[in-house]
């Protein structure tokens, strides 16, 4: 038992409580990311632009407005990273619809002349693929050698900071890149060979 | 860079971004413009290696691993927590504390201003406020350890296994339950939301209820009354305050922000009676009238004072 306990019921005890629902005061958040937005806009075409988006960076534009504007991101830390971020995000998301487009007309033909279907492989096999999925990646970076291994652990799978991880492991910023570059080309790798299969 | 366009050059020059951008603390984005901008085929580029990238959930583990395949592996990781720890020790000084990671054990972070939901198996979620860490265990679900900062845990209650966190020399046990834990360097607080947890079952075995709170500082521990709807209020950036010290609330402010805020030596003991709703912490000034202070920017935090 700690000492002083009994506690004397001070500071905190009975204490008073006041309403949430009429906030004393509020600071809006999306009116400052819109404004941060509005300063930044050819900054942002730019981005887009050297992008690729050609005629559709200011569609594109638009829609990261939208999303600016009626997303409840929260309050950002990094407002103007934050918009490049979800400019980049709009790219990628476009390459992908244009790929996936691609790919199912190129399905399409391949499915006339062999009739096969994927999708078929029965739902309880799934636990399995990916236990088997997950052996393969561990083995993978297993044999890229431990600071490799736990470099990509640590940015990828817990999020840690590069500059973080680099500190942890006593060696430079850019060696932990140079590791990572080493585990999403053996693992972009092994990733497409599993899709073979 | 014109010289460079050799396609192989080229795709290691995009793995490169590929890698860089994905950090959570990447902000060089016109350089990474630049480098887009310099050749037709940069951007395509890119976009294939990092669209690589995404496809590579379906085959990673998730945030919190299933316990790892055996084997060797356990060596191999302890080697790691050895040099992490052998380079805390030299540094000195972290900013973030690395704490000992053993295959087992691994931690997450948060920067100060960031928050971080983390869902552990089981149907756990700990919700992470900024500049904080909770270390957690990849064989056992049902435990966490708080090591520094502030966290809600919303924890699916199972008779057989209860949960517990572990704050310092301190231990709350889940009688089923949401309730946030708040560490730092001289107090541990714990305020209930739903439900119940013990207080240190082994010894004090103190059972705290739906708005119940405690505040254990020094060796001495005061219990209190907080309304359940309250708690975790952080999460949409809502303090509630009833008569604690302006040095406590610029102690949730930095955590929630991301900024240092101070305040003068005269003001910190001022009791502070309200709700802050702050939407924007980069617009912290607006506070001041609030405190009856001046709240400004001072480098790159804030310092509230006499006005």
């Amino acid at each position: 038992m700690r000492e002083g306990w009994p506690p004397p019921a001070k500071p905190l005890d009975r204490a008073h409580v006041p309403s949430a629902s009429q906030p004393a005061l509020s600071l809006m958040s999306d009116t400052g990311l819109q404004a941060i937005f509005l300063a930044n806009r050819d900054r942002l075409l730019r981005f887009l632009a050297a992008h690729g988006a050609g005629d559709a960076a200011e569609d594109l534009l638009q829609e990261l407005w939208i999303k600016v504007s009626t997303g409840t991101p929260g309050p950002v830390a990094q407002p103007l990273s934050y918009l490049y971020r979800a400019a980049n995000n709009l790219m990628l998301d476009r390459y992908r619809s244009v790929r996936q487009a691609a790919k199912r007309d190129s399905d399409w033909s391949a499915a006339e002349t062999d009739g096969a279907d994927r999708a078929q492989d029965p739902v309880g096999e799934r636990p399995l693929i990916a236990r088997e999925h997950l052996r393969i990646v561990q083995e993978a970076l297993d044999g890229l050698g431990e600071r490799v291994a736990f470099a990509f652990r640590r940015h990828r799978i817990d999020g840690v900071p590069q500059k973080l991880i680099a500190r942890e492991l006593g060696v430079s910023l850019s060696t932990v890149e140079a590791d990572l570059r080493k585990a999403y080309r053996a693992l972009i790798d092994v990733r497409r060979r599993l899709d073979e299969v | 860079m014109a010289m460079n366009q050799d396609p192989h050059a080229v795709d290691e020059q995009a793995l490169a971004w590929v890698v860089r951008v994905r950090d959570r603390d990447f902000d060089d984005w016109e350089a990474f413009e630049a480098w887009l901008a310099t050749a037709p085929g940069h951007a395509g580029a890119y976009h294939r290696l990092a669209i690589a990238d995404q496809d590579l959930s379906d085959i990673l583990p998730v945030e919190a691993p299933a316990p790892l395949p055996e084997r060797r592996f356990g060596r191999r990781w302890a080697w790691s927590a050895v040099a992490a720890v052998g380079v805390a020790m030299l540094a000195g000084l972290v900013t973030v504390r690395t704490s000992i990671e053993t295959p087992q054990h691994y931690q997450v972070a948060t920067r100060a201003g960031e928050r971080r939901t983390v869902t552990l198996e089981g149907g756990t979620t700990i919700l992470l406020n900024g500049g904080s860490a909770v270390m957690l265990d990849r064989k056992d679900s049902r435990f966490a350890e708080l090591k520094q900062g502030e966290a809600l845990f919303t924890v699916r209650h199972d008779t057989a296994h209860p949960f517990a966190v572990q704050v310092g020399g301190d231990r709350l046990v889940d009688v089923g339950t949401r309730f946030d834990v708040v560490r730092t360097a001289n107090e541990m607080r714990v305020a209930v939301a739903e439900g119940a947890v013990v207080y240190n079952p082994a010894a004090d075995k103190l059972a705290l209820g739906q708005g119940d709170m405690l505040r254990v500082a020094a060796g001495v521990a005061v219990r209190g009354k907080v309304a359940p709807e309250q708690v975790g209020g952080w999460r949409e950036g809502r303090f509630v305050y009833s008569g604690e010290p302006l040095s406590r609330v610029a102690e949730d402010l930095s955590r929630y922000a991301g900024a240092r805020v101070e305040v003068s030596p005269d003001l910190a003991g001022q009791p502070f009676r309200g709700v802050i709703f702050v939407a924007d912490p980069s617009r912290l000034e607006e506070l001041g009238p609030l405190f009856r202070a001046h709240v400004q920017r001072r480098g790159s935090g804030w310092l509230i004072s006499r006005r």
